[in-house]
């Protein structure tokens, strides 16, 4: 037996050292550096991240009614970006501490020591990527602690740094960004407010370019609305906040994430309104983690079958990765994705009532997803399976349309090639749902489970049998068995629509099937094995009744036949048969008759007829 | 063998050639499979099998089959509804169209896994001959190989075979490492570690579980480690780990194949007394053993029978050990083997038997220990009520109760059936068991009743029947029937006040407003001030033109409507849903003119059947709420909507019209404002659709307001005086409008040109 772990017990220990592994800080730099993040401009979100929690840390330690800004300072010509903030600033021992040992942050022990949610930093790595994109870093930082000193930091690279004493500035952080050529472009106004608004628009400190006097950021965040606002002000401005995070289609209507006892989340759902189409998966999920956006490729928050729902959520629950690109995938990560399940689950189940007019909308535009999401949550079923429709071959109707007819059934095809039974179901304008058709076939279970309808499944065994009720008229069968049955046949009276339809001719699926696996040809196409298993099961299927005929007693045909004289009466039963087999395209077994023998005995019999 | 690479190279194909749907379905069904997403499953399969039969491409025919099987016979055990299906798809695997189709070997596995569901032991040999079978066919470089020897692996367990399958394990990881692939920390893991608890080898099997690691397997191997990191856990006494990682029956229910892990994993923490041992475990296990059975699923059904009964017995409840026991002989004859099974049983009855005493009576009047007792009331209860001992309302009431929250319903139903049965004119039982026929066997219950009826009864019981069978039919949703059945019930009490009022609402939503108002005047006999007959009093009323009835019950809700003759007043503007026989809704908007009627004022889309002018008979009962306000302190509704929305019930005069599109350059709001009017003085209605967006390109390639409208005349009109008056009116504009759909209903000649004008503009009215 080999399992891993086992096998070292019966080498004899030899003799061990102990030693530090090393680091090789060139090249970490280079790997945390260069490889832990995406995009460039994440340095931009993490040096603004900094700004932020240096100011949330003077407000903790320091408070006063200082009004916290900052300011990025794009710097074109000279190939710089500055980044300002009047935040707590930095002491000589914080800087060599904190900013000049890689993964060791003070914002992180200060959310822990303050219990303070409001600081974003947690790897103490974020100042990595400033080297990312700079041939050099300065900073220059006065803090709260000591507003009569000041201090510059400088390094090119991060490898090493100079540390020199300067004149004092106004209490916060000054950060210059020497850009490379290759990241000059992090200059670029436009490129700048788009980044900052998608990445900080739930900072609450403003941010400005160029000190302008309006902040970027400054954006209507629906779970920070007043209480007093209405709902029609909240509506609308909600719909605005979705469209900041919907790039592909404007939002038909929004619900509210909120809180509970073990969630702490708040956001907001959306219905997208482009036209969904069954499967498309068109989930748009951003995560913000303490008011800083972490990504916008967490789809998998949503479930399966939202397609056409986009969100937005902050939470201090979710634990970004390395590079605060993406999150962690863990507990938390459930708990809050079954939140939003239950938010979103309730919010549909509840919108044709609360929302009349947005609901038909939604409809109008992604019925077929509905479809899906109500085979998926009980909740949504309950709720929404009477609104939806399915496709049947008489259009788009709801179920209960469709069962209206008093019939109490429900007719359903897996398949579009067409059977006997459903040549009946079109004759006599009975509509077929497509259960080929995304979702409908699940869902028409769910339903006919729900209202104890009768589900038939076209093209089957017990499709057929719940079709053709039989008849019992002892004398009449005694009459035409002999004329329609053949060996392996059964005859059926029965009653249906059209009447212009005498007869059809259904085989037995199980004796079908029980015939092609016992059959030579099979034994030499499958092995033994597997071969045993599949007999296995047919062996008990018993081979007496390959085909059912089904007479239809209504038909005048029919009736005509049985008025006629006994000679005649064999000739047009056998016309009937191989018409009934030809239009229902019968394989026939080769060793009985092929259709080519099967039209000609029909075109025999009929010439017998015309021959009088 | 890389057998996903010509499923990729077919899903590159698919996009390719624009196949978007049938690629989606081939790249996500595994997703779903593996991630216990079912329902998925069966929302997509069928379309794909559909899609890949129209492409005539047999392998992915195969492939969506297989993925199918895999997740109706692996994860949910569904034997009954897939045996066949296995059985075709072996078949269809070994055509020459597929023969070449690596996804062949998984068909053969697919049946076999079906066996292993109905009895996996009873089935060992014929099992391990078809993985055996299977494996010599391939090498260890194919991914389905760790699957086909995890198979081989149960099969040997199964067989208590287990030295041969850690053995077998272990030449399966040589294989694998043979063919530079790494030793399997996924399936067959799994059931190797299985195999060492099977053993006794329980510290190394914990141990084992460390390494299980599968991130292709999905959400269901992680549960699935979860399990057996738990049942390794209790079995090295590692109890508050075992609690911990136990997934939660919620997360279980949907897959089948993890109910004997579960319930195994739970068996061992209430014998160590780490959890409790509650009435709701053993209805937890009763649902896994049901939904077990009605899957075709028989050994394992038993076991957890066994289970369930051994719980139940640790709760000093042997009737409720009875139950599962209950079930056990007809699995038995559907077993391929015994293998102990009837010996089991045997003791489990004698257990049972021993354990059977009498039970102190309980006082059915303390609803909270009833309430938190469940399994004791019911079987008191069910023993008092069996044996006649106690036939009372209240406790049939509590007993019944008591079978609800154990979710024994079906057995309830055969006691008040037996109970039924023997007292056919105790009236309350009879209702009982009517209720409970009509919620579990409705098409019985049908047959049932009338018998019932026949005999001789009195108004009372007669009618608390009846009651119970409109119920039937209205939640069927037979209008017909609940309504001639609430007419029964009020020829034999005509005071019913709760049926002649349903009676009422049906009345009126089959139209039949002349009977509902004969009702309604006997419900105002004796409640003259109930305002909500009143409304169905000013809807009937109005219906049948009673305009005198309509204004009492109006002066009575508080509506004073001058004059007599029919109303006919301007209420304010409304809108107006209309629900058409498909199921979709529409909306208009329309001028109330009555309580309960309104005039359609708007010119519905092409899509829409055309209401214009249209009287209205409408539900009073609003659909929305003006609950909230504007800016400017408007009232409105959540959506902003200021006016009330109401469903429409009738079209009490319908005037006909025909609606034709007008399209083309905007002539100017002058003169639209006299095209405007010289219409409508020939009762023809001119409605623009169009915004201040809508441009054309004129001939120098200018873009150029435009315009699109319906023009809505009656269908009495004279078309070719309104056609005359458009092209009167065209030739003062200096760009073309065109209405060829009027030409065409015309026959106009001139519709050629108009025809010609629309292809030269580029005028699209879609």
């Amino acid at each position: 037996m080999v399992l891993t772990g086992m096998t070292n017990l019966k080498k004899s220990p030899m003799s061990a050292e102990i030693k530090n592994t090393q680091v090789n800080l060139s090249g970490l730099l280079e790997v945390l550096g260069k490889n832990l993040y995406s995009t460039p401009l994440v340095a931009i979100r993490e040096l603004i991240q900094n700004a932020h929690d240096a100011c949330v840390r003077r407000q903790i330690e320091s408070p006063d009614d200082t009004a916290f800004h900052i300011h990025i300072t794009p710097l074109a010509s000279q190939q710089q970006l500055i980044i300002e903030d009047n935040g707590a600033g930095l002491t000589k021992e914080e800087i060599e501490k904190y900013l000049a040992t890689i993964g060791s942050g003070y914002t992180r022990e200060l959310r822990t020591q303050s219990d303070n949610e409001d600081m974003i930093g947690f790897f103490g790595l974020g100042f990595l990527s400033a080297y990312v994109v700079s041939d050099k870093v300065t900073l220059t930082t006065t803090s709260y602690q000591d507003p009569s000193q000041g201090w510059q930091f400088n390094s090119s690279g991060g490898m090493n740094y100079s540390l020199s004493a300067t004149d004092a500035n106004p209490t916060g952080s000054k950060v210059t960004l020497q850009l490379t050529d290759k990241y000059a472009e992090l200059t670029n106004i436009g490129l700048l407010e788009d980044v900052i608004r998608q990445y900080c628009c739930l900072l609450t400190i403003p941010i400005s370019i160029n000190r302008q006097a309006t902040p970027i950021n400054q954006v209507d965040v629906p779970w920070l609305m007043p209480e007093h606002t209405s709902p029609i002000q909240r509506k609308a401005r909600s719909l605005a906040f979705a469209q900041i995070f919907e790039q592909r289609y404007e939002p038909l209507t929004s619900f509210a994430i909120t809180p509970t006892d073990t969630c702490d989340i708040n956001g907001l759902l959306w219905i997208q309104g482009g036209s969904s189409y069954a499967n498309s998966d068109q989930r748009n999920c951003t995560v913000f983690v303490r008011n800083m956006y972490i990504t916008q490729e967490t789809s998998a928050l949503l479930p399966a079958w939202a397609g056409f729902i986009g969100c937005v959520i902050n939470t201090t629950m979710l634990t970004p990765t390395a590079s605060r690109e993406d999150i962690q995938q863990d507990s938390a990560f459930t708990k809050i994705k079954q939140h939003i399940e239950t938010t979103l689950i309730n919010a549909l189940a509840h919108l044709s009532s609360t929302e009349p007019e947005a609901w038909k909308r939604v409809l109008s535009r992604h019925n077929e997803m509905l479809l899906g999401a109500a085979v998926s949550s009980e909740t949504l079923f309950s709720a929404l399976h009477e609104e939806l429709t399915v496709p049947t071959t008489e259009g788009d109707l709801t179920l209960k349309a469709l069962v209206n007819n008093g019939s109490n059934t429900i007719h359903v095809t897996l398949d579009d090639s067409g059977s006997y039974d459903e040549i009946l179901c079109r004759a006599m304008q009975i509509p077929i749902v497509l259960g080929y058709r995304f979702a409908s076939y699940p869902f028409c279970q769910m339903y006919a489970g729900l209202k104890h309808h009768k589900l038939v499944t076209l093209g089957t065994d017990a499709g057929n049998k719940a079709l053709f009720s039989p008849v019992e008229d002892a004398p009449l069968a005694a009459q035409l068995e002999p004329l329609f049955i053949e060996a392996h046949e059964a005859l059926v009276l029965t009653e249906f629509e059209p009447t212009y339809l005498p007869l059809l001719i259904i085989p037995d699926e199980e004796v079908a099937r029980k015939r092609k696996i016992e059959s030579d040809d099979a034994q030499k196409r499958i092995s033994t094995a597997a071969l045993s298993l599949a007999t296995l099961y047919t062996q008990k299927v018993e081979d007496t009744i390959r085909r059912r005929v089904y007479i239809n007693i209504n038909a005048p045909l029919i009736q005509s036949l049985i008025n006629q004289p006994s000679e005649k009466q064999h000739n047009m039963a056998i016309l009937l048969k191989s018409f009934a087999c030809s239009i229902g395209r019968i394989n026939l077994d080769t060793d009985e008759r092929s259709l080519s023998d099967e039209l000609q005995r029909y075109h025999d019999n009929l010439l017998t007829l015309f021959q009088g | 063998m890389d057998i996903w690479q010509w499923i990729n190279d077919k899903i590159d194909e698919l996009v390719e050639t624009e196949h978007h749907r049938l690629a989606y379905i081939m790249a996500k069904l595994p997703g779903h499979v593996v991630d216990d997403q079912h329902e998925q499953v069966d929302i997509m399969v069928q379309e794909g099998l559909v899609l890949a039969k129209s492409k005539k491409e047999p392998w992915i025919e195969l492939y969506l089959k297989h993925w199918e099987l895999q997740s109706r016979v692996f994860s949910r055990m569904d034997v009954n509804g897939m045996l066949p299906k296995a059985v075709d798809l072996l078949d269809f695997a070994h055509q020459p169209e597929t023969a070449d189709c690596p996804q062949g070997i998984c068909a053969v596995q697919d049946l076999a896994q079906c066996y292993a569901c109905i009895d996996g032991p009873g089935y060992y040999q014929q099992r391990l001959d078809v993985a055996e079978e299977s494996l010599a066919k391939i090498d260890a470089s194919w991914p389905c190989y760790t699957c086909i020897a995890a198979e081989k692996l149960t099969a040997l367990n199964d067989a208590g075979l287990y030295q041969q399958a850690l053995e077998f394990s272990a030449h399966a990881n040589a294989e694998l490492l043979r063919h530079q692939q790494e030793p399997d920390t996924g399936k067959l893991l799994l059931n190797t570690i299985d195999t060492l608890l099977l053993d006794g080898q329980y510290p190394l099997a914990y141990e084992q579980t460390k390494r299980l690691d599968s991130p292709r397997s999905g959400d269901s191997f992680i549960t699935e480690t979860h399990l057996i990191q738990a049942r390794t856990a209790i079995l090295t006494n590692r109890l508050e780990q075992a609690v911990d990682i136990l997934p939660a029956f919620a997360l279980i229910e949907r897959t089948h194949a993890m109910y004997t892990d579960w319930c195994e994993a739970t068996m061992g923490l209430v014998q160590h007394q780490a959890i409790e041992n509650t009435w709701q475990l053993g209805v937890q296990f009763f649902t896994l053993i049901n939904k077990l059975l009605s899957n075709g699923v028989v050994r394992k059904a038993i076991q957890l029978a066994f289970w369930h009964a051994e719980l139940a017995l640790l709760r000093n409840a042997p009737q409720i050990a009875q139950l599962s026991a209950d079930l056990i002989p007809p699995q038995l004859e559907k077993l391929a083997q015994d293998l102990g099974a009837k010996a089991q049983y045997q003791a489990l009855l004698t257990t049972i038997t021993t354990c059977l005493q009498p039970q102190d009576d309980i006082d059915i009047n303390d609803t909270q220990w009833c309430e938190a007792h469940p399994e004791q009331t019911y079987t008191i209860l069910s023993t008092a009520i069996s044996t006649g001992k106690d036939n009372s309302e209240s406790s049939i009431e509590a007993y019944l109760h008591s079978a609800e929250q154990l979710q024994l319903e079906q057995h309830a139903l055969q006691l008040i059936k037996k109970l039924h049965q023997q007292t056919p004119d105790n009236i309350d039982i009879t209702l009982h068991y009517f209720h409970l026929l009509q919620q579990h066997e409705p098409e019985q219950f049908i047959n049932d009743y009338p018998a019932y009826l026949t005999q001789p009864l009195s108004v009372e019981d007669r009618c608390r029947i009846l009651w119970t069978v409109a119920n039937h039919y209205q939640t069927h949703g037979d209008t017909t029937q609940t309504t001639a059945i609430l007419n029964e019930i009020l020829h034999y009490d005509p005071e019913s006040y709760q049926s002649r009022s349903r009676l009422i609402a049906h009345q009126l939503q089959q139209r039949h407003y002349a009977d509902a108002l004969h009702h309604i005047s006997h419900l105002l006999e004796s409640d003259p001030e109930d305002q909500s007959t009143h409304w169905d009093q000013i809807v009937a009323a109005t219906a049948t033109k009673d305009w005198e009835k309509a204004r009492y019950s109006a002066e009575k809700i508080g509506f004073t409507i001058d004059g007599t003759g029919e109303i006919d007043g301007d209420f304010g503007h409304c809108r107006i849903q209309f629900t058409q026989d498909d199921g979709q809704t529409d909306v208009s908007y329309a001028l109330r003119t009555g309580p309960v009627t309104a005039r359609i004022e708007s010119i519905s889309h092409t899509d829409h059947p055309l209401r214009f002018n249209d009287a209205i008979l409408f539900n009073p009962a609003p659909l929305n709420a003006l609950t909230e306000t504007d800016e400017d302190g408007y009232k409105t509704d959540i959506e902003g909507q200021y006016t009330y929305l109401y469903e429409a019930i009738d079209t009490l005069k319908a005037k006909v019209y025909q609606r034709f599109f007008i399209d083309g350059f905007h002539p100017g709001d002058t003169l639209l404002e006299a095209l405007t009017k010289q219409l409508s003085q020939i009762n023809a209605t001119l409605n623009i659709r169009s915004s201040n967006e809508y441009e054309l390109e004129d001939l120098q390639g200018e873009s150029q307001l435009a315009i699109f409208a319906y023009l809505v005349v009656p269908d009495d009109s004279e078309l070719h005086a309104v056609e005359q008056t458009l092209q009167s009116f065209v030739e003062r504009c200096e760009r073309p409008l065109i209405w060829p759909e009027l030409l065409r209903e015309m026959q106009s000649g001139r519709l050629q040109q108009h025809l010609e004008l629309q292809k030269q503009y580029n005028i699209d009215p879609n």
